[in-house]
């Protein structure tokens, strides 16, 4: 430790002005010095024409033309189209999922500790293993769940579910490997966020002889809400960017009716090799986050705020 | 295996006793660059496991440290271009598909190896470069006139069907060569084998996107004219051919092939047709030959003898498609131990060495090993294919030019749309040929003075040169 | 908070006996949650033969064969060892040094202070996939490639705006008198925050440090590109099983096993503080 830690004055020290600097010193200097190289690499390259392996080509500035390609490709916007419809219902399911899950858990219910444990087990799964499973359970006839089902459908008597193996199908297929993957998140914060909410207004509202439905959208969801919040924001950006289970899961296919941003970008980027491309379409990528995380933000601030009146 | 290496040991041993001095000379030569480490990044296929185990004995030979990575086949290309385009020099070797040869050596990443295999100093004596099939050789090494690496895989695309099957459904069973196994032959076979109240598929293939480049375009060499041939892709202006009538009869028959094969195979790669295959629930499967060994009869497989291993069938106008698969194993440019590096290759790929391999499941490129017996009896579809990679073959069936990466995941995307039936077969030509010529522009084909690659396959003698003469 | 906060039940909740159809309902949710992983387990130790069998088999001899291959064959436990080296090292890393940043963000008025906070998140904004390419090209210049150093480094810098922004909550709702106390009272600012500070905050940060170490563990982009033969992690390892032509399911379910239990274990061991630790910040 420095000893002007050890020997400043009682009150001076963290009065400094320098002091929470000092303190952020560390973390901004990694994140500068790693992030700082990638955006300005991806902005240099996204200005140019470089295709990695054709170094060959002769490369010069053209300036914002890699982006205007990108938006006037249809691709961009079936890839956004896909990548919106995979995020918005993933979290849609995933939120009411979870929390559903978290106001059965206020319940008195034995062996309570061992269900959650049980329902927490997916999210712990690393993404790659859970593509790998996913397609192992659903192989062709030899897979766990695509064997039963076909049996179900025969004794039924209606067509077999294609699961992967047809573009509308395939789409949802992959939204509920994510809604299985990520409620226990949505379930875990939302578990953490009823826990913290006090037991009067419950009082108060039960002398008034409210309802069970009128107390839970004017008392539990208004003290749950940033709890809600945090959920929303952090699994939205993650599911934006998901990557590693439809990689293995579909590659994209069938057709182009799973590829995803993320997924796109991979192609140009690694399969073409056309680096300035890739760069743009990831800027485009990071703004659309940007965006996103912004409003998510300013209600999340807002609500705090609120809190505090 | 064992028996072989105690007559290795035998011979080797009573050559000690006979001819000291050559052999002292031998063994100064081999440990030159004794405590070197060279890595190379291999890509992972069973079939090679019998060529790198013994590279254990390599190392205890000259001292050379082996360190190999392996990459799984879909990442070997990405992390090989990452790799040689950043120069980091982090591989000295790297195995190369002959598709992607003509991307890596027109970035100029290949360190060309003429000059070693001339070299008496690095290349073994008895190492006799022209028992290397001279159009594998070629084929798999040349790009632009120059030879960037050495063969150690070839084979061909080809169909696996169900003899038993076939027999039992009283038909003939075709032979690979014998002329009889044509487009409506196969059909009928696929027709005959289809018994969907058995849950039964007359055929099964990969239409993922991934798949096109090499499950199709075989299809696509049949059923051309032999008149045009030479114009599945593109003319001698470069100007994209992809879209003619041609292409669209073997369009149409591929789909029609649907018929026969599971409903829900439109996101079927190599391993689920494979799988299904495999199970006995499907009478026909597309394969690459070197993979026959382990996915088809290999050790503990139910199908094991049941199969017979059949070409793509012959086009309505008489074609039989000459495709041409194989790996080679290349120096990087950036390499800091070049020499080292090529004395692996050479010992690698070294009679004795690839003779060993190639008993063990790895696929046959030298005269030699095709002439052997042991290897014959452990791979009689590969024997098979002697004559065919000797004269047949064509190494530019997947067109030799850097955008070929591009080029097959265009065919894949539209292709895999039609067997969905997204789009129809026309559509999916056009938007093909429109995508592709949007990709040789890119290339920059179009531009006044371009100095594009020489279409090679129009006449294939260029690649029967012998081994030896390439300078 | 004397209040138990891993079990909560409401006020109104009904008796337990009433709740037959809760039990339905979970029993069913579990079903789903675990058939895969234990699927999973399961096919760890068929023989080979058995993991592709058509019905699928729930009866069978179960074997070893599997993590033979892996283990004595691959060398698996060598990319444990590297996952495990990473993985602690930067969650170490990232949280003890976020943990400073979110508490000074948390704690002080400056100026800047909301911009630099969000400049933190917007470091998690980029696509993994944008990254590699100018990474690989700083590794190279700094002779990084296939290092533990390097990988530690990005895992770190990849984690910290999770962990600060995690941590800033949690810090702000401890109250700043009790600092203040330890202070008059003669404790330099750091004796203050070690004795007063950092137990309150114990639960938060290990639950923090929990979830960065799954995500390092999870890591797989990165770690395909950037680490090499002596640096492999287990993830990118996985895939050299898996994404082969012709996958053999057993090695594949005792690859995923090999690689789920390590973090699933320990999970399993730190539940109960890792609810705790995120019901702490919610409560204010």
């Amino acid at each position: 430790m420095p000893d002007a830690l050890r020997t400043a004055p009682k009150v001076a020290l963290q009065n400094r002005r320098w002091f929470p600097w000092l303190l952020m010193g560390p973390t901004l200097l990694i994140l500068f010095a790693v992030g700082i190289f990638p955006f300005g690499y991806s902005l240099y390259l996204a200005s140019t024409n470089i295709i990695l392996s054709k170094p060959y080509l002769e490369t010069y500035f053209v300036g914002l033309e890699q982006y205007q390609y990108l938006i006037q490709d249809p691709d961009f916007f079936n890839a956004l189209r896909i990548t919106l419809i995979f995020t918005v219902s993933a979290v849609f399911l995933e939120f009411w999922a979870g929390l559903g899950l978290a106001l059965l858990f206020r319940r008195q219910i034995r062996g309570k500790a061992l269900y959650r444990l049980a329902i927490l087990l997916p999210m712990v799964v690393p993404p790659l293993v859970v593509g790998l499973i996913w397609k192992y359970m659903l192989f062709p006839n030899s897979g766990l769940i695509s064997y039963y089902a076909n049996a179900l459908a025969g004794l039924i008597g209606i067509a077999p579910p294609t699961f992967l193996n047809e573009p509308g199908s395939a789409l949802q297929t992959l939204i509920f490997i994510d809604v299985w993957q990520w409620t226990p998140f949505m379930f875990l914060i939302l578990h953490a966020g009823l826990a913290a909410i006090p037991a009067e207004p419950y009082e108060a509202a039960e002398i008034d002889g409210a309802g069970a439905w009128r107390v839970f959208w004017t008392i539990t969801m208004p003290m749950l809400k940033p709890a809600i919040l945090i959920a929303l924001v952090i699994r939205t950006m993650d599911a934006f960017r998901t990557y590693d289970q439809i990689a293995v899961l579909t590659a994209g296919g069938p057709g182009n009716s799973t590829e995803t941003l993320n997924i796109w970008l991979t192609n140009l980027a690694f399969r073409f090799f056309d680096v300035s491309k890739g760069a743009a379409l990831s800027l485009i990528i990071f703004v659309l986050i940007l965006v996103m995380s912004t409003i998510f933000i300013r209600i999340l601030s807002r609500t705090r705020i609120d809190e505090g009146e | 295996m064992n028996i072989t290496r105690r007559r290795m040991g035998l011979l080797l041993g009573s050559s000690i006793l006979f001819t000291p001095a050559i052999l002292r000379a031998e063994a100064a030569r081999m440990k030159a660059f004794e405590g070197t480490t060279l890595n190379l990044l291999a890509v992972q296929f069973g079939s090679h496991a019998a060529l790198w185990a013994q590279v254990p004995e390599f190392e205890a030979a000259t001292g050379i440290k082996v360190n190999i990575e392996y990459a799984p086949f879909e990442n070997t290309r990405e992390k090989t271009l990452l790799d040689m385009s950043s120069k980091t020099g982090r591989f000295d070797l790297f195995t190369v598909d002959i598709m992607w040869l003509a991307e890596y050596a027109a970035a100029g990443y290949l360190e060309p190896v003429a000059k070693y295999i001339a070299d008496p100093e690095l290349t073994a004596e008895d190492y006799d470069v022209n028992d290397f099939v001279s159009r594998v050789f070629s084929g798999t090494g040349v790009y632009n006139g120059t030879m960037y690496n050495v063969p150690f895989d070839c084979g061909t695309v080809g169909n696996m069907f169900r003899a038993d099957w076939i027999e039992a459904a009283g038909l003939k069973v075709p032979d690979r060569f014998d002329g009889s196994f044509t487009t409506d032959k196969m059909m009928e076979i696929c027709a005959a084998l289809n018994d969907p109240s058995k849950g039964q598929a007359g055929y099964v293939t990969g239409p993922q996107r991934w798949f096109w480049g090499w499950m199709f375009t075989p299809l696509m060499y049949a059923f051309q004219d032999p008149a045009k041939a030479g114009n599945e892709f593109v003319n001698e202006a470069w100007e994209v051919t992809i879209n003619n009538e041609d292409n669209l009869a073997a369009l149409n028959f591929y789909l029609g092939l649907k018929q026969f094969t599971p409903k829900d195979d439109l996101n079927y790669g190599y391993g689920e047709q494979l799988a299904v295959y495999q199970q006995g629930k499907a009478g026909g499967s597309i394969t690459y030959s070197g993979f026959i060994g382990e996915h088809y009869e290999g050790p503990g497989l139910d199908i094991k003898g049941k199969n017979i291993a059949l070409h793509s069938p012959i086009g309505p106008k008489g074609r039989t498609d000459p495709f041409f698969g194989s790996w080679g194993l290349s120096i990087s440019v950036d390499s800091k131990a070049k020499e080292a590096a090529w004395l692996f290759v050479q010992w690698i790929t070294h009679k004795e060495r690839l003779r060993k391999a190639c008993i063990g499941g790895n696929p046959a490129v030298r005269h030699s090993t095709f002439q052997d017996a042991e290897y014959q009896a452990a791979q009689p579809w590969g024997a098979k294919l002697y004559d065919y990679m000797d004269k047949t073959a064509n190494p530019d069936e997947r067109i030799r030019v850097p955008e070929w990466a591009e080029i097959s995941e265009i065919m894949g995307l539209h292709g895999n749309r039609a067997w969905g039936g997204e789009i129809t077969a026309e559509q999916a030509l056009e938007a093909m040929q429109a995508d592709m010529t949007g990709a040789f522009k890119r290339g920059g084909y179009y531009r006044s003075g371009a100095q594009n690659p020489k279409q090679l396959w129009r006449d294939l003698s260029y690649y029967d040169r012998k081994p030896a003469d390439w300078g | 908070m004397a209040r138990d906060l891993t079990s909560v039940t409401s006020p109104a909740a009904p008796e337990a006996e009433r709740n037959w159809w809760v039990h339905l309902v979970l029993l069913v949710i579990c079903v789903v949650a675990m058939l895969p992983v234990v699927w999973m387990v399961m096919t760890a130790f068929m023989p080979r033969d058995v993991a592709k069998a058509v019905p699928p088999q729930w009866i069978f001899t179960p074997t070893l064969d599997a993590f033979r291959v892996l283990i004595v064959d691959k060398g698996m436990l060598g990319y444990l060892k590297n996952s495990l080296i990473v993985s602690v090292t930067s969650t170490f890393l990232s949280v003890t040094l976020g943990m400073f940043c979110a508490y000074a963000l948390a704690r002080f008025d400056f100026a800047g202070k909301e911009d630099v906070s969000f400049w933190i998140l917007t470091n998690r904004m980029m696509p993994a996939v944008a990254v590699i390419l100018p990474m690989f090209l700083i590794f190279k210049t700094l002779n990084l490639l296939d290092t533990y150093f390097g990988l530690i480094l990005l895992y770190t810098a990849m984690q910290l705006p999770f962990v600060v922004w995690m941590l800033k909550g949690y810090f702000e709702d401890i109250p700043r008198q009790l600092e203040e106390i330890a202070l008059v009272d003669g404790d330099t600012w750091f004796g203050a925050f070690r004795r007063v500070v950092l137990p309150l905050m114990t639960p938060s940060i290990t639950a923090t440090a929990i979830f960065v170490l799954i995500l390092s563990w999870n890591e797989y982009a990165f770690a395909l590109f950037l680490s090499g033969s002596t640096t492999k992690t287990l993830p990118p390892a996985v895939v050299t099983f898996a994404v082969n032509a012709e996958v053999s399911w057993d090695v594949l379910g005792a690859a995923c096993l090999i690689i789920t239990a390590p973090i699933m274990i320990f999970v399993i061991a730190v539940q109960k503080q890792f609810i705790r630790g995120l019901s702490m910040g919610m409560v204010r």
